[in-house]
């Protein structure tokens, strides 16, 4: 797993520090502040360059997002984007229109779901690579005998009843610990969440600090057991399934 | 501005609306229904102006059965591997299709794609909408079940550019109910929508808030609807028939038809009654089929079929995060909802009472008029949020599917994905795109094969092409690339794996624009035709009254004139009859004005006449 390192800059967007920003149209060239739709000539804008999900929802980069809120933007700048609007309109604006909203739609699909939020922001972060997907280390006992349980119970068709029962039985409670860990981690990605949101609305300069690093890196880390938990729970139902 | 029409292309019956005023309106045919039978029969001396469609086609059902195209919409879209056997078996008219080829229905030597069969349909409905609306109408949105693939959903555009039409929007049936219901309650709240048609079945939850409609998820069946009932009193019938009287009615098209309409009222029947008579007289005087049926016999009969309703419904809920609990109203679509077994289903699957104030079968067509007035600019406080029913991915290596844009996702969207070579200088890369949910390439439906060309020449691993994949709001896949190197466009080739090649969609639309063509021509020489007889027996009594108007070689030029305008109609020239219809007018212009002034001066005579 690699480190977290200082790559980002300014956390905050053109939205919401006061900054006036203003932008040329790219039909007349008319420098308006309003970012998708020039006061002039009524023309649609494409999001700016350089701007992320996060600016485009008119959030810093939080990770306890209300999702009223979330959806309340997501309405709102699909009203001044969806394609449905623009029929009439020019082939350029139309263009801009569709590709808007399909990107729109693809930061709302990423900002409303809490994991995909995280690993957006660590791609911001750390650039695009693929998250690592491996066993939590606590539990590389307890997997390593799942395992054993699952190919056990592949092969024991000829087996006696009462054997069966008791693989069937382990497994069963293997599956509440599985469920149970996954949830428990979930519930520390919510705590570090707050804890990572209070530190990035008081941070002053440019760079993360070590605790911040540090809470990225723990968010990594919880991610990178999700693909794995989540295929050991269906291996394990499907087993309980098949045995029914 | 122009009237954007809205179109519900059904299994069954089709229809059109628009936008009377601030209402959705469904026109209806000269014979006063709202619905077309979506039938479409062919000449059997192979003249294209006697094809016929709706109840004129339906009436044709029996007697040509090889040459009468019905339920059509299941075959859209869909190549040979996409049918089973018995799909062949069932139909009476001709399907063929080689492997990886757009299905064909072969009429005597001719073959028809789906999407030029429904393209008959779709031209009823647009001649329809014009005579109602006394303008021409091009611009409509056609709505298809949510479940549509990728090439279902292009196979219904291509039909309505076939028929003239631009079509511009693809909505989804369940969606556009959603609006008409909508529109009606401007409610807030979570809405089911179970629409189930002649052919298919769609389930969509969507959430309405101040005006947004947006679509949570979606699941169906694109293989499971009225249609199929009709076929489990069809297979009663023929049982029993087979036993009776050593009959098999499969054996004999005409018979096998009027069964399957039989068994069509018979379901119809049973929707209201308890217990009904299935008669069928059989032909060459073997006798009359008759048994009774009961409404609790047919609901055993399809109890599996409306069952295979429940799990899609269950797995919408779950991708909408939804408990059946959180739905505030169920709202009921398409003709076989009106059967009381699929509504007490409907009913104990979400504990409520679903909502069928609209009429199911005109639902759509109204929501696809709403949809057709927002693109047009007329209401903009409603806004609809669709998504893509079906996960899209990349085949990988062994055959693993890679998903780049899952299902469910808010239609338009888009997803990005690298690309490089494998060997030293190769210029080409190819990939596959399938659709579906299943991890194997195997399992899923194969839309197109994409070949990205014209890569410079460098080691393995060098160029780096960035594909984007872009749902558009029909959700309809097309593809880019751009070589993130040199920043240029590279180029794409696409073949779709049963739909129609770009090209052959060119060629027969360019073929159906010729029609159009002759089509015009042909009613323009009827219009001339009607013109000239018209002329001439209004000339020929003028002539009679103004006798003593005009002198001999006045006369001799007028009844010059009217002998041309005889001899042009006994030909099929239109031209011609046009400029001696202009020649009578030239010559009969003094005898018009004398005649016309005659009458005039009566008639001041007779006013003075009644004055005094």
């Amino acid at each position: 797993m690699g480190a977290i390192q200082d790559k980002t800059g300014p956390a905050r967007g053109p939205f919401f520090d006061g900054e006036s920003v203003t932008r040329p149209c790219w039909s007349c060239e008319h420098d308006g502040d309003d970012l998708y739709n020039c006061s002039n000539c009524d023309r649609i804008q494409a999001f700016l360059k350089d701007t992320d999900y996060f600016t485009w929802f008119g959030i810093g980069r939080i990770l306890s997002i209300d999702q009223d809120v979330l959806e309340r933007q997501y309405h709102s700048l699909s009203r001044k984007f969806h394609p449905d609007y623009f029929q009439q309109r020019t082939p350029e604006e139309q263009a801009i229109s569709l590709d808007n909203t399909a990107r729109l739609n693809q930061a709302y699909r990423t900002l409303k779901d809490p994991k995909k939020r995280v690993a957006y922001l660590l791609s911001l972060i750390e650039g695009d690579k693929p998250l690592a997907s491996e066993a939590p280390a606590e539990l590389f006992e307890d997997i390593f005998e799942i395992q054993e349980r699952l190919e056990a119970i592949q092969k024991s068709s000829l087996q006696d009843r009462g054997e069966r029962e008791t693989l069937l039985q382990s497994l069963k409670n293997d599956l509440d610990k599985m469920r149970a860990h996954r949830d428990e981690e979930e519930r520390q990605l919510q705590k570090l969440f707050l804890a990572w949101d209070r530190l990035e609305e008081n941070r002053k300069t440019d760079f993360f600090s070590d605790e911040q690093k540090a809470h990225l890196n723990h968010m990594k880390r919880i991610l990178s057991h999700e693909g794995y938990l989540d295929r050991i729970v269906q291996n394990i139902q499907a087993v309980l399934e098949d045995n029914k | 501005m122009a009237t954007v029409v809205g179109i519900d292309l059904g299994t069954t019956n089709s229809l059109v609306a628009y936008m009377n005023g601030d209402t959705p309106e469904v026109i209806r045919g000269e014979n006063g229904r709202s619905t077309l039978p979506s039938i479409v029969a062919f000449d059997r001396e192979g003249h294209p102006d006697k094809t016929l469609v709706g109840e004129l086609a339906k009436n044709k059902l029996i007697a040509e059965s090889d040459r009468t195209i019905y339920s059509v919409k299941r075959f859209m879209g869909k190549g040979r591997e996409d049918l089973q056997d018995a799909d062949f078996e069932q139909v009476p008219f001709k399907l063929v299709g080689g492997e990886k080829e757009a299905l064909r229905i072969q009429i005597d030597q001719q073959l028809y794609t789906p999407s030029e069969i429904s393209a008959y349909i779709l031209r009823a409905l647009k001649q329809r909408a014009e005579a109602h609306l006394g303008e021409t109408v091009t611009q409509a949105v056609i709505t298809v079940p949510a479940y549509f693939n990728d090439s279902q959903r292009q196979a219904t555009k291509d039909a309505g550019r076939l028929a003239g039409l631009d079509v511009l929007r693809i909505v989804n049936e369940p969606t556009a109910a959603s609006l008409a219901y909508g529109l009606q309650k401007a409610k807030q709240g979570i809405i089911a929508v179970y629409d189930l048609g002649g052919g298919t079945f769609d389930i969509s939850i969507l959430k309405i808030k101040e005006g947004i409609f947006e679509v949570l998820s979606t699941h169906g069946d694109t293989r499971l609807g009225g249609d199929d009932f009709d076929q489990r009193i069809v297979t009663r019938i023929r049982e029993d028939i087979l036993s009776q009287f050593q009959i098999d009615l499969f054996e004999i098209p005409a018979l096998r038809q009027e069964a399957r309409l039989v068994a069509e009222q018979v379901k119809w029947t049973l929707s209201s009654q308890a217990k009904t008579e299935i008669v069928l007289s059989l032909p060459n005087e073997k006798g009359t089929y008759r048994s009774e049926i009961t409404r609790k016999a047919f609901e055993a009969s399809v109890q599996d079929l409306v069952d295979r309703t429940t799990a899609p419904c269950l797995q919408a809920l779950a991708d909408a995060g939804l408990k059946p609990e959180a739905v505030t109203e169920v709202v009921l679509v398409g003709g076989s909802t009106r059967m009381p077994f699929v509504q007490q289903t409907v009913e104990n699957l979400f504990h409520k009472t679903p909502h069928s104030e609209l009429d199911p079968d005109e639902v759509v067509a109204l929501g696809a008029a709403i949809q057709a007035n927002i693109l047009s600019g007329g209401i903009s406080d409603l806004l609809l949020l669709d998504v893509t029913p079906l996960s899209l991915g990349l085949e990988t290596m062994g055959g693993v599917v890679s998903k780049i844009i899952p299902r469910n996702s808010t239609i338009p969207t888009s997803g990005k994905e690298m690309f490089s070579t494998f060997v030293d200088g190769q210029q080409s890369v190819s990939m596959h795109i399938v659709q579906g949910e299943r991890e194997l390439v195997e399992d899923c439906r194969s839309l197109a094969k994409f070949n990205l060309t014209g890569i410079d020449p460098m080691p393995a691993g060098m160029p780096r092409i960035e594909v984007t994949f872009l749902i558009d709001a029909d959700g309809i896949l097309s593809v880019k690339a751009k070589d993130l190197r040199s920043g240029r466009a590279q180029s794409v080739e696409v073949t779709p794996t049963y739909g129609l090649s770009d090209a052959e969609t060119e060629a027969m639309i360019s073929a159906s624009m010729e029609h159009a063509k002759e089509d015009m021509e042909k009613r323009q020489l009827i219009e001339a035709r009607n013109e000239a007889e018209t002329v001439i027996r209004h000339t020929e009594k003028a002539l009679k009254q103004g006798a003593d108007l005009v002198d001999e070689e006045e006369c001799a030029a007028i009844l010059a004139a009217i002998a041309e305008v005889k001899d042009a109609l006994t030909r099929e020239d239109r031209k011609t009859i046009r400029e001696r219809l202009n020649r009578i007018g030239e010559v009969t212009q003094s005898l018009a004005e004398k005649l016309m002034s005659r009458s005039v001066k009566e008639a001041l005579q007779n006013k003075r006449l009644s004055d005094i």
